[in-house]
């Protein structure tokens, strides 16, 4: 019942998340009866502890991706399974941050922040202390007792991002969680990030559109182009990361490589599907 | 800032209702003078303000011919009246409305539910309110009951539609957020469906209110032993318009006063909702 590793130090040897797509598809159907092909044939593996970032051109499915793991829609074709058992339906297993605002607003900051740990059953005092870690982390602890309307759209994010990790999810799926920050934040929060993912070692999936925060969070990461996988790009950096690699010459050069390498991929792999 | 404003505001609308209020009261007052008799003597068809408040104690005769026409019978009157008004509206509107939101949250629980029966079920919005009364004065003759189920089907077939398209309107990221968080369907229901429709629902509730209130009174006018619209139809009986004047005064106030309460409790439990 207990979150397994809130305040706990140790991984934990039977938490082994192991996310396995195989040759994933999705059909999505418009209201209009039209067709869309939103995925196609996504072959990956993510082990526990490992961070894969997800980027790509806007409508090329990376949101749909997110979706078939969480188990909020199941593939046309294919596979997914989270530590070998298929996946039929979300669970408290898979946490996700949604691009779009997912807030309980009826419910203060600190009764969002709460609402898996509720659900889980914690009594009260643990929820609230959970709560409150995870407020602060965020930096959302001085607007504990606000409702969501009384919060800028940062702050809602910042408020969905601590509901989904105070539920200590062994699964993180996060749609450009950090999309909405000042630059400063962001780096506050990737950081952080990081410092959670390394006592509490989850797989990631982290959907952004910024390859600096891809760079510097991810251990892999995927170029999606039109519904397919065009690149997986092994990030060379070592886990702890600290904020000075964002300064580090490898790390511009690395971006600036990626950069002009993406185009190339996406437009290439356009072709030959167009052809 | 926006305190400021709205403080303003607010003393702006009452200022403006105390107005319109005076100039309507003038209004009237003018009127009754013009079509008043040589001698002073207001007209039976439209009384004056103060023909009104004399006619105060001459409601005692509601409590039973031979009472004495004193203000503090006339009281006792209204007293009465009001309580057996009450009891109908607020039991039509208990049961109407815990079937109404009942049954909708059942139906709306379960997609396939709510296909199989929401079609039957919604017949009740075709269905013409004020031409069911003679039915129901049929089934029921003059009781009180009659009302009450009058008033409890009208609050049911409004609230049952209310609730069913309350619950389609919920935010759908919320729901599946819940249960990305471990929740079940059912705590799902519970913890965000239900919360989520409460604006909706208190919103209609307003609404039903002040219809119930005026389908209660259509009820009370055709059948009931006593109410305020039976005191209104005996009124009539004795052509005085002073006592149906001074009765409709009262009917506004009582409109007024719940309203009132139902906006400060309204306003209370959607605190929370988002507004631009
Ligand atoms: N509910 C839906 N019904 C039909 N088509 C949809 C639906 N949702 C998304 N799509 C389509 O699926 C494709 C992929 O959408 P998706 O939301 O996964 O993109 P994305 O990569 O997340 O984009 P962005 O970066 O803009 O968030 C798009 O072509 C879109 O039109
Ligand atoms: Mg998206």
């Amino acid at each position: 019942m207990v979150p397994s590793s809130v305040g706990g130090d140790a991984p934990i040897a039977e938490l082994v998340p192991h996310i396995r797509l195989r040759g994933v598809s999705k059909v999505l159907r418009t209201e209009r009866g039209a067709e869309i092909t939103a995925l196609t044939g996504i072959d990956l593996d993510i082990d526990n502890g490992s961070f894969v970032a997800v980027v790509g051109p806007s409508g090329c499915g990376k949101t749909t991706l997110l979706n078939q793991i969480a188990g909020l829609a199941e593939p046309t074709e294919g596979e997914i399974s989270v530590r070998g058992r298929p996946v039929r339906g979300p669970g408290r297993d898979r946490g996700m941050v949604f691009q779009a605002d997912a807030l309980f607003f009826w419910r203060t900051v600190r009764r969002n922040v709460e609402y898996g740990l509720e659900t889980q059953g914690l009594p009260r005092a643990e929820r609230k202390e959970y709560a409150e870690k995870y407020l602060k982390l965020v930096g959302l602890m001085e607007f504990a007792d606000l409702y969501p309307k009384e919060l800028s759209g940062g702050m809602k994010k910042r408020c969905q991002i601590a509901t989904v990790l105070a539920n200590s999810p062994e699964v993180l799926l996060m749609d450009e969680p950090f999309g909405a920050l000042d630059y400063p934040t962001k780096c506050q929060l990737q950081e952080q990030l990081l410092n959670i993912l390394a006592r509490e070692p989850k797989a990631t999936v982290f959907v952004t559109h910024d390859i600096e925060e891809a760079l510097f969070l991810a251990d892999r990461i995927v170029v999606m182009g039109k519904g397919s996988i065009r690149r997986i790009v092994d990030v060379p950096f070592t886990k702890p990361r600290a904020s000075d690699l964002r300064v580090d010459a490898k790390f511009a050069e690395q971006k600036a490589e990626l950069w002009r390498a993406l185009e190339g991929w996406l437009t290439a792999a356009d072709e030959t599907a167009d052809a | 800032m926006s305190d400021l404003r709205g403080l303003r505001h607010g003393s702006g609308n009452r200022l403006t209702g105390l107005l319109v209020a005076a100039v309507l009261v003038a209004g009237w007052w003018l009127a009754a003078w013009s079509v008043a008799d040589p001698s002073g003597r207001s007209s039976p068809l439209l009384p004056s303000p103060a023909d009104v408040f004399e006619a105060i104690p001459r409601l005692s005769v509601f409590a039973g011919p031979g009472t004495p026409q004193t203000f503090g019978n006339a009281f006792w009157v209204l007293l009465v009246n009001t309580v057996a008004s009450a009891t109908t509206l607020f039991g039509g509107l208990l049961c109407g409305g815990a079937l109404g939101i009942g049954l909708g949250l059942v139906l709306g629980w379960n997609a396939r539910l709510r296909r199989m029966f929401e079609g039957p079920f919604l017949v009740v919005r075709v269905i013409p309110l004020f031409a069911l009364l003679p039915l129901f004065l049929s089934w029921f003759g003059g009781a009180r009951i009659g009302s009450v189920s009058f008033v409890a089907f009208a609050v049911f077939s409004m609230l049952f539609v209310n609730t069913l398209e309350a619950i389609r309107n919920v935010d759908p990221v919320a729901r599946v957020f819940a249960r990305t968080l471990g929740a079940s369907p059912l705590r799902v229901y519970r913890t965000v469906v239900i919360p989520a429709i409460v604006p909706e629902l208190a919103g209609g509730l307003r609404v039903v209110l002040g219809l119930a209130w005026a389908i209660l009174l259509a009820a009370e006018f055709l059948a009931a032993q006593s109410g305020i619209g039976r005191i209104m139809i005996l009124a009539q009986q004795y052509f005085d318009l002073s006592r149906m004047i001074l009765i409709v005064l009262l009917i506004m106030l009582y409109t007024y006063a719940l309203d009132q309460v139902v906006s400060v409790c309204v306003a209370r439990i959607t605190r929370w909702v988002p507004r631009i």
